[in-house]
């Protein structure tokens, strides 16, 4: 495919070099001449020095000949006339990210399709929807969910009271039939994840990531894992953007609301907007404004924009006792640095939230959605199986697969297999893999 | 570094290199010129070679900045040594493997100094190769390695902005290897088209072809003692230079012609620069030499005069008429026309058209900008704007550019050549010319010169054809492994 990009930032270019290896020919308009330069010189595509929103750069692009136009920059008034601009040259799919979705598009007769956009990615309704999530099960670190087919990846962190402490995994599963009805796909050990055997041993602080469907987790997560912590109050950092609506959302659930904020008129718009909720004006990571706050059981999310502020804080409120602490933060990169701070929970990126539906949004082929786990810098994808590959109709066990890769669940018809060694994969199914970075290559390779 | 990605890359590249002697070959087999065994050998040598590099190798990671630098140089080097192999074997040059390394650089940059005294009695295999090696190197060696890397799982981002030459590395295709590819097939096309047409004028296939090679590698290795001169056809020579003007131009400008996008060539600024820049050369070396005792008439002094600056320009280096003998205002022009060379983009040598126009506007900006010390002023070449990073980066290589000259023109006095010759035989190396003035003049070659000078001027091919920068990363790195940063 031809595939035209506007925005060439965080979120840009890690489209793009995801849709570079899948072989697509990418042109980027990118409008700093810095990161220009940056891109041209590390990406294997053609970059433009300009703005997306000025037609003859567009043109310069070949927009004419393009088949998906992604308007990815930070500026949602760009995102949306570009793509309404395409529209009059070219058949291309346009797909335009809109941070703020709400404010331009609240329901009918305000529709994306008047500016020519097909598809909008909104971004932060991804990210509250992900805090949503943390919240209602903060005993899970770590969701990915396939709606469709209400299955869930749950991150959890083994805890002391854990019956299987010090055990072998295929001892602790024979323990409870339930654990037959799920799979944990991978263990993080002292940051190194592996993809574990019944051999493998479970410790006190080790990070478990399981497949199974919804129910069965939520069992499990109660059984096992649950510390029956009840989230008292809520203590966001950050005011902007995403702060605010998560505080909406949490107030109407009833729960105490705080929020730090350090620009002086963001808090007082703060104070205007909402009702029952404290606003602090001050830096997430001052100490004294923590330590005044009763953080005992609190749950906070630090979601300023500014990435080191943001880990500073979640460390600053777990030594103020706060129960839980999740951070969101937009260079990937350092997404799985974090992982070693141990008093960090969770980490989600909008990055990688967006990223993860752009690339669902391109996919025309067999790969049906891609989704990072920034924590541990893994990839859970979902593959409909639509040719003959080699690994078809025999038992997994029998199959070599790569080190780092493993196949979490197969959707087949209507029903849902969490599979085993006597599982088989069969012509179109619906996987799902489990790969770590070291054997992405090998995966791809597999299905291809 | 990536030693596994650096080899396996090497080995490539010596597997493309020994498919490509097997050309001369063929020639070799057809004329009976008994060079077939030499050649055999060095094809074996070669192939043998890169299959053990390229198998033993497997990348584990991609290649960094610098690595693609490293790997670009080194290429160049192990071709220029590996296709020194048939003239080696075939003992042209009296077994002094330093000749035929010396031979190749030249072949391979572009260059066209030759140390062969006399071309005619060499066999047709092995001359043939040495007009082939113009080819392959023209359009870049590595470029045509780049179009097979993908499919090996390598990424060549990092070596496209190695070799092709030009401040702004535009890709005219969003993949380098589908650039690489058109870029190519262009190639391809002209040299069948000049091929076709020079047999229009009588030469025969062998003949016809290694003038093509240097003409649109902008080599100038000719397979006559006399060079283009020696078929004293005004036909010839008119194809010739049409073709090496368009060697000259940088080749997206060829695709745009291609895809009918006529008026975007002609606005092109760089192309105007450089189309104005020969009709104004032209015309003073005419008028030059039809005003001196030479003892030409007005026609015969355009005819020469044109296709000079055309070869030097381009940084060609045929030779239809001994310009030593010129009047010394057309000399000195000439050599200053060495310097400027042909357009980014291009197969040509030489500083490039481009950064004249930088460097130039540059000058002019500063100007203005004491006249009106609060005024701003933005530097364009039409109606695009230059950067800072980039006027910066054309600066810094006209200054390195000249700087390298001064060294090189430094060492070679500092061997005891004479003035004119040494500052010639630099500037014709480093912008990959290859005739120059007093002993490297226009019926001279380079043979008289000692070994270490030699290597010098081969070491100062290398850097003008890789621009300058690539090959002293690698230097830089060799002799300086522990300090890196």
């Amino acid at each position: 495919m031809n595939i035209v990009i506007v925005g060439g930032g965080e979120l840009g270019s890690m489209v793009a070099e995801q849709l570079i290896s899948e072989n697509h020919n990418l042109t980027i308009i990118e409008k700093s001449e810095k990161q220009a330069k940056f891109l041209n010189d590390s990406l294997d595509a053609r970059i433009i020095n300009g703005n997306g929103n000025e037609v003859k750069r567009l043109l310069q692009a070949n927009i004419e000949k393009a088949d998906l136009f992604l308007a990815l920059s930070n500026n949602d008034d760009v995102n949306i006339i570009c793509c309404g601009l395409v529209k009059k040259h070219s058949k291309a799919t346009t797909i335009a990210k809109v941070e703020n979705y709400v404010h331009y598009f609240p329901g009918p007769p305000n529709l994306p399709s008047d500016f020519g956009i097909d598809e909008t990615v909104a971004t932060k309704q991804l990210s509250i929807n992900k805090i949503m999530e943390l919240i209602s099960e903060p005993d899970a670190m770590e969701h990915i969910h396939y709606i469709r087919e209400n299955v869930k990846v749950i991150g959890t962190v083994i805890n002391e009271k854990f019956y299987g402490n010090g055990m072998k995994l295929k001892d602790i599963t024979s323990q409870n039939d339930i654990w037959q009805k799920v799979r944990i796909i991978a263990i993080n050990k002292d940051n190194t994840v592996t993809i574990p055997g019944g051999e493998d041993v479970l410790n006190t602080g080790d990070k478990v990531y399981i497949i199974g469907r919804s129910n069965v987790l939520k069992e499990i997560i109660g059984l096992y894992f649950a510390t029956k912590v009840k989230i008292k109050s809520v203590v966001i950092i950050g005011g902007n953007r995403i702060g605010r609506e998560f505080a909406k959302r949490v107030v109407a659930e009833g729960r105490r609301v705080t929020i730090i904020e350090e620009d002086e008129r963001v808090c007082e718009r703060l104070t205007e907007e909402l009702d029952n909720v404290l606003v602090i004006n001050g830096s997430g990571t001052n100490q004294d404004i923590l330590s005044d706050l009763d953080m005992e059981n609190s749950f906070v999310a630090c979601v300023t924009g500014n990435d080191e502020h943001n880990i500073i804080s979640a460390v600053l409120a777990k030594k103020n006792h706060a129960y839980k602490a999740v951070c969101n933060i937009s260079n990937v990169a350092v997404s799985s640095i974090i992982n070693q701070v141990r008093e960090i929970d969770s980490v989600f990126s909008t990055e990688s939230l967006a990223f993860g539906e752009i690339i669902r949004f391109c996919r025309k082929g067999d790969i049906l959605s891609v989704t990072p786990v920034p924590y541990i810098d893994a990839e859970t994808i979902k593959i409909k199986i639509s040719k003959k590959i080699a690994l078809l109709n025999k038992p997994l066990s029998k199959v070599k697969l790569p080190k780092g890769m493993i196949v979490g669940a197969i959707f087949r018809d209507d029903e849902v297999i969490i599979p085993y060694g006597d599982d088989e994969i069969k012509l179109n199914d619906i996987i799902i893999v489990f790969v770590l970075p070291e054997s992405k290559k090998q995966a791809e390779k597999l299905f291809a | 570094m990536n030693w596994k990605a650096i080899f396996k890359i090497q080995g490539i590249i010596l597997i493309i290199l020994a498919i490509s002697m097997c050309l001369p070959l063929g020639f070799s087999l057809y004329y009976h010129s008994g060079d077939a065994n030499d050649l055999l050998l060095s094809i074996g040598i070669t192939l043998v070679t890169g299959i053990i590099l390229a198998a033993s190798f497997h990348p584990d990671r991609p290649l960094k900045t610098r690595e693609g630098f490293v790997i670009v140089s080194l290429g160049w080097i192990s071709a220029a040594v590996f296709g020194a192999l048939p003239f080696y074997f075939n003992g042209v040059f009296g077994g002094n493997f330093i000749d035929c390394v010396f031979e190749t650089m030249s072949g391979f940059t572009t260059t066209g100094a030759t140390v062969l005294t006399n071309i005619e009695v060499v066999a047709k295999g092995i001359l043939f190769w040495r007009s082939l090696t113009h080819w392959l190197g023209g359009m870049g060696i590595i470029l045509l390695a780049i179009i097979i890397l993908p499919a090996l799982g390598l990424s060549s981002t990092q070596l496209f902005r190695a070799e092709v030459p030009g401040p702004t590395k535009d890709k005219i295709s969003p993949k380098v290897k589908d650039t690489a590819v058109i870029l190519w097939l262009i190639y391809l096309g002209l040299t069948v088209l000049e091929t076709v047409l020079l047999m229009f004028g009588g030469l025969d296939l062998f003949t016809a072809l290694c003038h093509t090679f240097g003409t649109l590698a902008t080599g100038g290795f000719s397979t006559l003692n006399a060079s283009v001169a020696g078929f004293g056809s005004l036909y010839i020579e008119m194809v010739i230079l049409v073709f090496m003007f368009l060697a000259g131009t940088n080749f997206a400008l060829h695709f745009f012609l291609i895809q009918g996008r006529l008026g975007e060539v002609l606005r092109n600024r760089e192309w105007r620069f450089y189309a104005g820049m020969v009709l104004i050369a032209i015309l003073l070396v005419t008028i030059s030499v039809f005003r001196s005792d030479v003892g030409y008439d007005l026609g015969t002094s355009l005819r020469y005069a044109s296709f000079q600056v055309v070869s030097i320009v381009t940084t060609t280096g045929f030779v239809t008429a001994n310009f030593e003998i010129w009047p010394v205002f057309s000399k000195i022009l000439l050599i200053l026309l060495m310097f400027a060379g042909g357009c980014a983009g291009s197969t040509g040598g030489g500083m490039k058209q481009i950064r004249i126009m930088i460097g130039g506007k540059f000058v002019l900006k500063e100007i203005r900008k004491l006249t009106y010390p609060k005024g701003l002023f933005t530097l364009k070449i039409g109606k695009e704007k230059i950067g800072e990073g980039v006027m910066k980066n054309v600066i810094g290589f006209i200054i390195l550019f000249v700087g390298l000259f001064a060294i090189i023109n430094l060492f070679l006095t500092f061997r005891g050549y004479d003035i004119v010759t040494s500052f010639a035989a630099s500037i014709a190396t480093l912008s990959n010319i290859g005739p120059g003035l007093a002993r490297v003049g226009a019926i001279e070659n380079y043979a008289f010169f000692d070994n270490i000078s030699k290597l010098v001027l081969t070491f100062s091919m290398l850097l003008g054809r890789l621009e300058l920068y690539s090959v002293l990363i690698f230097f830089y790195y060799l002799f300086n492994p522990k300090k890196i940063h």
